[in-house]
């Protein structure tokens, strides 16, 4: 890290640490919840059935933010809403399956990693109903860029996001591009619509590439997309010259993980930038969020939480998500958020509130425009299916609107009050609350 | 309006005889809505016979569709599209082939596309009610443009799809191994039985899985006469099947009979509707003949009787949704009408139908086809190529009488296929 960066990083975590508080915000916000001074300020008035893009970052956290430059994101953060407990499972596949389908993925036995080679039949039945699917019938039109990742590996892995009701799979692909050191974030087999070629372009960018062409194609119905991006996730391929911020090199293959991958979230930055000049943010309302946390090969150097990925930590299961579109207030949300809460929030923001799935969907709809309710506690998981180091034992772990946290690590159960205590540093003992959240648990761990 | 073979209205008199002397008792096992039947939705299954005709079906013994027929709500005003394609498209989609350009059987390599998958599936529908969604047996709607073939119906919604079809026949797509045409969820293989059995056993492996939701399967016995004859399973003992046209099509009928039985022995008709549409041969020279199919409904829900109602399959979906207590989709289904309140015996206005098949599919010139517009008043306007013929066949249902081409009726069934274009 160069001097400049390593003196703004020692900056940001003095600040964050004189707080206090949980990481919340990219400088200044105007935080608009709970205050009664002044009416929040909405860019653009509501509209019906407006367009909707989710953008999926594929892993990634508050830390990373703190030290690697993301000026795009944090212009639009600025125009929009910011959501401060905003949560995902630790693992890619059982957050997907919340996003896609609003379930939680222990009901399908999802809570790990889909893991092709494996060839398990594990994946999301085909009789569940996607937000692809509502959204199609409700006269949307619907595609899907990018990863795919809640199947198994099967004969129609060709189709798979439109077997879900997407009617377009652009720069598609089932799964991850690979680990580090063996796969590339270029000259991956892609998909559009099951044909098959080997694209040489940068993964990510060729995937708001196929975006753009998509969203620029003649279709007077309104549009839901989901953008799922493969980075900053590995193989930490070093990106494009061309998707960093200028001053920024390139590194080389032999650089360390974290160096890699901080280069994949200024591309990252860049691209999701793009997304966003693509759309019109008067009638779009643009999701921005990733599926977990920071991956645990390329750990920030502050090492803040106690687990990244693959743990129930704050680092593998807290991130940063932000809205922006018409009806949404500027400022920042407390508001208790799971990526579960995904597709009832835009269904019901579409005019298509579902009349069946979606079981552990719970829309933040009205939060959007500024308002906060307390929300159910969440369930966070992952199991360890022997194929990761042992340094990752399965856990679980429940959070609720007042900031507690309940986790179950390694045979331990503790809580914590993130509010005080965003490191997860010091267990309260609080029996009552411990028993109360251990119920929520259960009912999924059964 | 009725023009069949005059031996129908023996037939039908016998059926309502068998309805009147059948015993009480037996409404709870084929048809009806008993006190204490099973509450829940409603299930549907859809069997198309293809390649089956009224006519084809008064010729043989069949002994499982005359036991239908009785417990049945019966449409012999159901008008098909002289081509197995688009009376699919009709049933999936609730519209006619026209809207998207599909005559006939998609050529993988000729046509340019299928069916857009902007359309709205009744299955996809279905699904969003938490229905669990089945084709079982031909889908060919879908060009090798659309995408991968053996998941074509699974990209519309059914969610399984078994002993299916990508295309009508055997043709050359290079994602479809050589002979290995059978189509179970994205799987290929080949088919190695008579294709109606396979579909038979299919479905009632699919229908006796268990399912804590309902379920719509739509199954599609095609039309293979031409192909070959069905398996003794699926035959009288000791019939043997003569080497000529007529013999191997009412070795057909005999078969469609069969699965009918079976078909019905799977399904339980407390708690599933069924709609069993007999659909003449493609072949038929005589359009008037091609279209003139019938359609028999039975189960929940379904008061037994007779509808004069002019229908077509494109009313079906309409109907499921209307059962289901779907809405329906804004703009979609078009061109259905709701047939529930025939079902329970009340009347249904129904505007003019158009049955069509064309060659090629797509967009551009293709007059090559043949057309029947038909007025509920029993008025026929049929083109074949650019020759143009109209009868009337509520003054004589048998004879059909020829009208003059300026008879004003003609005006509006003229302009009608014009209105419903892509």
């Amino acid at each position: 890290m160069d001097p400049i960066r390593l003196l703004r990083a020692l900056v940001v975590v003095a600040l964050s640490l004189a707080c206090a508080a949980a990481p919340s915000g990219f400088g200044e916000q105007e935080r608009s919840d709970g205050g009664a001074v002044a009416p929040p300020i909405v860019e653009f008035p509501a509209v019906e059935r407006p367009n909707v893009v989710v953008v999926v970052i594929d892993d990634m956290a508050w830390e990373d933010l703190y030290f690697v430059p993301t000026p795009n994101m944090s212009r639009l953060i600025q125009r929009g809403r910011l959501y401060t407990n905003f949560y995902g499972h630790p693992v890619c596949s059982p957050s997907r399956v919340g996003l896609l389908f609003g379930l939680q993925g222990s009901r399908l036995g999802i809570t790990s990693a889909i893991d092709l080679a494996s060839r398990s039949d594990i994946g999301v039945p085909v009789d569940e109903v996607s937000i692809g699917t509502s959204l199609h019938v409700a006269g949307y039109a619907t595609a899907l860029f990018g990863k795919w990742h809640v199947s198994s590996d099967e004969a129609g892995m060709r189709e798979l996001a439109r077997v879900f009701g997407f009617e377009a799979w652009h720069a598609g692909h089932r799964s991850t591009l690979g680990t580090d050191g063996r796969g590339s974030q270029y000259g991956w087999p892609r998909l559009d619509d099951s044909i098959l070629t080997t694209d040489p372009r940068y993964a990510s960018e060729s995937v708001a590439a196929a975006f753009a062409d998509w969203w620029h194609s003649p279709d007077e119905r309104p549009r839901f997309a989901v953008v799922s991006l493969f980075t900053p996730h590995e193989p930490f391929s070093p990106p494009p010259a061309e998707l960093l911020p200028e001053g920024e090199s390139v590194p080389t293959a032999d650089q360390p993980e974290r160096v890699r991958f901080e280069s994949a979230v200024m591309a990252l930055d860049t691209i999701v930038g793009r997304v966003a000049e693509t759309v019109d943010l008067s009638n779009t309302l643009l999701f921005v969020l990733p599926d977990n946390g920071t991956p645990f090969s390329a750990k920030p150097p502050s090492k803040w939480y106690k687990g990244y990925k693959l743990t129930c930590w704050q680092g593998g299961v807290h991130m940063p998500m932000f809205v922006l579109g018409p009806g949404v207030a500027r400022g920042t949300s407390d508001h208790l958020t799971h990526i579960i809460d995904l597709p009832r929030t835009i269904l019901e923001e579409c005019g298509a509130p579902p009349s069946f799935g979606y079981t552990d969907s719970r829309s933040f709809r009205a939060s959007l425009s500024g308002a906060q309710e307390p929300r159910e506690p969440i369930f966070l998981q992952y199991e360890n299916e022997l194929r990761v180091p042992v340094m990752h034992p399965s856990c679980w772990a429940v959070v609720d609107s007042d900031g507690y946290k309940l986790i179950e690590s390694g045979n331990t159960l503790q809580l914590f009050h993130l509010p005080t205590d965003p490191r997860e540093r010091t267990p309260v003992l609080d029996r009552e609350r411990i028993t109360a959240l251990e119920s929520v648990a259960k009912e999924f761990l059964e | 309006m009725r023009r069949s073979a005059p031996f129908l209205g023996l037939a039908l008199s016998a059926l309502l005889l068998l309805f009147l002397t059948a015993p009480s008792g037996a409404a709870a096992s084929d048809g009806g809505q008993e006190a204490g039947a099973p509450s829940g939705p409603t299930e549907f299954v859809v069997l198309v016979l293809e390649g089956v005709s009224s006519a084809d079906v008064a010729r043989v013994d069949t002994p499982n569709l005359d036991a239908l027929a009785p417990r049945s709500m019966r449409f012999d005003g159901l008008q098909v599209d002289p081509s197995a394609p688009p009376t699919r498209f009709a049933l999936t989609f609730g519209a006619y082939g026209s809207r998207e350009s599909i005559g006939g059987a998609i050529w993988p390599n000729k046509a340019p596309r299928g069916v857009p998958v902007r359309r709205i599936a009744l299955p996809q529908v279905l699904a969003t009610r938490g229905y669990r969604t089945a084709l079982v047996g031909r889908w060919g709607l879908s060009s090798q443009a659309d995408g991968f073939p053996p998941e074509s119906a699974r990209r519309f919604g059914f969610q399984t799809w078994r002993a299916g079809r990508a295309y009508d026949a055997s043709v050359v797509d290079r994602r479809i191994p050589r002979g290995r045409d059978r189509v179970d969820d994205g799987q290929t293989s080949p088919f190695g039985e008579h294709e109606g059995l396979a579909v038979t056993d299919a479905f009632g492996a699919y229908w006796s899985e268990p399912s804590s939701r309902p379920r719509f399967a739509l199954v599609i016995v095609p039309d293979t006469s031409a192909v070959a004859p069905p398996p003794s399973a699926l035959l009288p003992a000791d019939l043997v099947v003569g080497d000529d046209d007529r013999s191997r099509w009412d070795a057909q009928t005999l078969a469609a009979d069969a699965i009918v039985g079976r078909v019905k022995a799977a399904i339980d008709p407390a708690r599933t509707t069924l709609f069993v549409l007999l659909e003449p041969r493609a072949t038929e020279s005589d359009t008037l003949a091609a279209i003139d199919g019938a359609m028999l409904v039975a189960g929940r829900g379904v008061t037994a009787g007779t509808s004069p109602t002019l229908c077509h399959p494109v009313d079906v979906p309409r109907t499921i949704l209307a059962l289901a207590g779907c809405e329906v989709p804004a703009g979609q289904f078009e061109d259905g009408v709701d047939l529930s309140a025939a079902l329970g015996g009340g009347t249904v206005e129904h505007g003019p139908v158009l049955c069509r098949a064309f060659e090629p599919n797509g967009p551009g010139p293709n007059d090559s086809g043949r057309s029947a517009a038909v007025s509920q008043d029993g008025v026929v306007l049929v083109t074949e190529g650019a020759q143009e013929r109209a009868v009337d066949l509520a003054r004589s249902p048998e004879s059909a009488p020829a009208i003059p081409l300026d008879d004003p009726r003609l005006e509006t069934l003229r302009a009608f296929p014009l209105s419903i274009e892509r």
